[in-house]
């Protein structure tokens, strides 16, 4: 009968995980809301001002002397994060190896790369600030400002909390927290993996589109 | 006598449930019938070995992952995850690793396009695109292939709805701005 009571536990464990991921997956859904308005926002605005999304896209940086279309940093910030993302699975990948070194490396690696990200958005920031996209003020830059930072910068928020996550993981990894059951790396995942596709969305309609 | 028996559907059905939410709902009715039962004199497991059997469970369930969307057909895991069925082709490397060097490459793509000059073709293509790797991150990094579809109807119905909600913001009409 104890073996029963073992599998009745075995149930609830699953049913358990389960109900941590729902939970997770109703909170993606209120951010679903939030972004979905912010770049329908920002979509709006560049359908009836092409000129001045043109303008800006077709701006150029400075890096070590080179002179690179604008696009280019921010394609490299998706590298980032998308490799972010890869080495987030693959921890987990770790985790359910039973693998605890393996586990805090790689979230250790996505948790860097996050701060990278964050890093680049602020040079990009400054760059554009420097070019007139301003969030106040009035004319064309500013009124293309106002709708650009707020996604970004709601996305970069988003990013900031990741990266806390990450390193909460990391020291729970460390003591042994994910040994039994890594659903709390696949929940931090879950949050990850969605920023990620969050920052697919924004960089096809804001920078290349 | 029907108290012995039910358990033991339940140790079954638990092999090839883990993680399966569907599945774990018709084991509920079994389970439940275990918490009704009177207490044996028996202490409970410990939540260690619960997990360290719920572990073991997973780690011998035949084929997890049942092939459901058609993806799931041309990308999957193979020899316990160390190599991946891509498309015909078995790469040796985890499945993780692949999607990464898809989306990785989708995304030179997209980069490569949009320094084109402009067109709706272009745009349709990179829209598409992005669709693409969105799905990709959604079903392999975010298990929804393999999770419960309820976790799928929490990221389409919020989606649908912000959709239909940004259809009515292109409707308005708009002066534009004078330049």
């Amino acid at each position: 009968m104890s073996e029963a009571r073992l599998e009745a536990g075995v149930h609830h464990a699953a049913v358990h995980n389960d109900s941590l991921k729902f939970g997770m997956w109703l909170f993606l859904a209120s951010e679903v809301i939030i972004f979905t308005v912010l770049i329908a926002a920002y979509v709006v605005f560049s359908l009836d001002n092409r000129g001045i999304v043109k303008q800006i896209h077709e701006s150029t940086i400075n890096v070590l002397g080179l002179r690179l279309p604008s696009v280019f940093l921010v394609a490299l910030n998706t590298f980032f994060l998308l490799t972010s993302s890869w080495t987030l699975v693959m921890g987990l990948r770790e985790a359910e190896r039973g693998s605890r070194k393996g586990l805090a490396q790689w979230i250790t690696y996505t948790a860097i790369l996050g701060i990278v990200f964050l890093v680049f958005q602020y040079i990009e920031y400054g760059i554009l600030a420097h070019e007139g996209v301003v969030i106040n003020g009035t004319g064309p830059l500013a009124e293309f400002g106002m709708r650009f930072y707020t996604p970004t910068a709601i996305h970069g928020a988003h990013v900031l909390v990741g990266v806390l996550w990450a390193f909460w993981v990391i020291r729970q990894a460390n003591r042994g927290a994910y040994d039994q059951n890594p659903v709390g790396v696949e929940v931090f995942g879950l949050y990850w993996h969605f920023v990620d596709v969050v920052w697919i969305v924004i960089f096809t309609v804001v920078y290349l589109i | 006598m029907s108290e012995e028996t039910k358990p033991t559907e339940a140790a079954e059905e638990s092999q090839t449930m883990w993680l399966r939410s569907e599945r774990a709902e018709a084991a509920a009715p079994a389970a439940a019938s275990i918490t009704d039962a009177p207490s044996p004199p028996v202490p409970a497991p410990a939540a260690e070995a619960v997990w360290a059997a719920a572990r073991a469970s997973h780690a011998d369930a035949p084929a997890p992952r049942a092939p459901r969307p058609l993806l799931s057909a041309w990308i999957d895991e193979r020899d316990g995850g160390d190599s991946t069925y891509f498309f015909g082709r078995i790469i040796p490397m985890p499945m993780y690793t692949v999607i990464f060097a898809v989306l990785a490459v989708i995304t030179l793509v997209e980069v490569i396009i949009s320094e084109l000059p402009e067109g709706f073709l272009g745009t349709l293509l990179l829209v598409a695109l992005s669709l693409a790797k969105a799905v990709l991150v959604v079903l392999f990094y975010m298990h929804l292939r393999s999770d419960s579809r309820f976790f799928a109807a929490a990221l389409i119905l919020p989606l649908i709805i912000g959709l239909i909600s940004a259809m009515f913001l292109l409707a308005v009409p708009t002066t534009g701005y004078p330049y």
